[in-house]
């Protein structure tokens, strides 16, 4: 029963940093909550709710590792042990890669809320779209452990266990370049209140494009899954999923140096809002395209392993 | 116990949704008489997509009046005068009229392929699928593209069109073939992103609904919804500055 014990001491590592991940990050966040009410006690009914709101989101995140471990904890068997332990880790990973990211943008809305009390409202719904975009990040990579559970065996396990890995790393980048963006969009909201809608239409944008990284990471894994029963299928499938994630990392990392810096000319200049936001989706369709040329080379050498 | 059953469930979904990652494909209905082409569910539901729009115009514009007298009419203005009042600041006027049958076609049509995937169902019943998850489609939407950017500038311009590959002329032998690869890169781009995004999201959609059948797959349904309408989004808008950028003259 080796298997079942290197599960079980992996699931438990697991669950501490994902519970540790969770826990830092509501205590920023709390603590920003603190911060604002002692600021601006008028509001400290709204600055509740947002903080509420906040906590609920990083909680979710170590209930998705809980309930991974919990649906792989039935299907351990010697041949796919490593498997369900590389995952269960890789879960934790991205969850904790999820949480600090919605940190990082709950403190910067706390800060608006009390800095701008009347746009609170304003600031605590640009929060609430960036923290369900992070969300959905570790729900991908929970996606993909589940679709790779149900056809995992002994020829795939390579295949399997880097796929489950890639798809963190490929998570964690996004979710940080994501964090960073949304966190400069709560911080246009209150330094430049007329401006805060136009931060959030520019955020959603280059949300949806930091996101789209880890979906084609995902797409990819789901393809090679089918054509990873072969031994070149499972090491060329190995090899595939972690360029892809590399490529998907430094792609998250310049959109979201962008991202940042496009919310920052949206309050300095809010005049030139509009040209701010088409100047930055070019550049980020540029920086995007870099990961689709992996994809497609992916997509294109795997059909030809046959 | 709980567990054994939950896991076991899960095991057969979850290699049905393997089996469908090993053949995923559109579902072949029929072949044209003569010519042997395959009808799969992939064309189906552009006709079907088609059909919506054809009907949606056709009432629309049959009591065509100065001042709207039907909603139709009303409705359709406001969807033409908003595409045109969001193109014109970013092509200039001129062109945002010139260009809005053509932009605004493609923006509408990728649009309810994207949502057609949202339908319940769509990706386990036959006949019903998002064709902006197959990379034969939009290859195609980007090959309509590639077309028209190369034949307004021509028509715009004549000659003078292919003078941005090679200008300045004394690094003619180095831009040339960087102008000609880049010319090819756009639509292969183009169309790659909105498949990876679709095909993507699509997936997603499907496991975790394999996963828990509650509460869990409205997040990617949510997010599907603005990725849906974003991507449709950014493949008119970069096709409006490909356009945009073919008429421009130099400076």
């Amino acid at each position: 029963m080796t298997a079942m014990v290197v599960f079980a001491g992996a699931a438990v590592l697991a669950m501490a940093l994902a519970a540790f991940g969770s826990a830092y990050s509501q205590g920023r966040t709390g603590k920003a909550a603190m911060d604002a009410t002692w600021k601006k006690p008028e509001v400290a009914g709204k600055i509740r709710t947002t903080m509420m709101l906040a906590l609920v989101f990083m909680e979710a995140l170590t209930l998705f590792v809980f309930a991974i471990v919990f649906v792989l904890a039935g299907r351990v068997t010697p041949e796919i042990g490593t498997f369900t332990a590389v995952a269960v880790v890789a879960m934790a990973l991205s969850a904790t890669g999820s949480a600090l990211a919605q940190a990082r943008t709950a403190t910067a809305a706390l800060e608006a809320s009390w800095r701008e009390p009347e746009e609170s409202g304003d600031s605590r719904t640009s929060m609430m779209l960036g923290l369900v975009f992070m969300e959905a990040l570790t729900l991908f990579v929970f996606a993909i452990i589940f679709v790779l559970a149900g056809n995992m065996d002994s020829s795939r396990i390579l295949f399997g266990s880097t796929a489950v890995a890639a798809m963190a790393l490929a998570a964690i980048g996004s979710a940080t370049s994501q964090g960073r963006t949304a966190s400069m969009a709560m911080e246009a909201t209150w330094k430049q209140p007329e401006a805060a809608g136009n931060a959030r239409t520019s955020m959603m944008l280059a949300l949806v494009f930091m996101e789209a990284l880890t979906l084609f990471v995902f797409a990819i894994v789901f393809v090679l899954s089918g054509r990873a029963a072969t031994p070149e299928g499972n090491l060329f499938g190995a090899a595939a999923v972690v360029a892809m994630a590399l490529a998907a990392v430094g792609s998250a990392v310049s959109q979201g140096k962008t991202g940042a810096a496009a919310m920052e000319a949206t309050w300095r200049q809010p005049e030139a809002a509009g040209d701010v936001r088409t100047s930055m989706m070019l550049s980020l369709v540029f920086m995007e395209a870099l990961t689709l040329f992996v994809f497609a080379i992916v997509f294109v050498l795997s059909g030809m392993m046959g | 116990m709980f567990p054994a059953a939950v896991s076991a469930g899960m095991a057969a979904i979850a290699s049905e949704v393997g089996e469908e990652a090993a053949s995923h494909g559109p579902h072949v209905f029929f072949r044209l008489p003569f010519l042997g082409l395959e009808v799969t569910s992939i064309e189906t539901t552009m006709w079907g997509i088609m059909l919506i729009v054809l009907v949606a115009a056709w009432l629309g514009t049959r009591t065509l009046g100065r001042v709207p007298r039907s909603r139709g009419q009303a409705l359709l203005e406001v969807a033409v005068d908003g595409l045109r009042a969001f193109f014109a600041p970013i092509i200039g006027e001129e062109n945002a009229r010139a260009f809005l049958p053509f932009l605004g076609s493609l923006f509408i049509f990728i649009l309810l392929s994207n949502y057609s995937g949202l339908l319940p169902g769509a990706g386990h019943l036959p006949g019903l699928a998002a064709p902006t998850s197959n990379w034969g489609v939009t290859a195609g939407l980007a090959a309509v593209v590639f077309v028209a950017v190369q034949y307004v500038g021509v028509k715009k311009r004549g000659l003078a069109y292919f003078k941005h590959m090679v200008n300045p002329w004394y690094l003619a032998p180095l831009l040339l073939p960087l102008g000609v690869v880049e010319e090819f890169v756009r639509p292969f781009a183009l169309s790659l992103r909105l498949v990876a995004n679709i095909f993507g999201g699509e997936t997603v959609v499907l496991a975790l609904l394999a996963a828990t059948p509650w509460f869990l797959p409205i997040v990617p349904l949510g997010l599907e919804l603005i990725f849906g309408f974003i991507q449709a989004f950014i493949f008119t808008f970069l096709t409006a500055i490909y356009l945009a950028t073919a008429v421009a003259e130099e400076h």
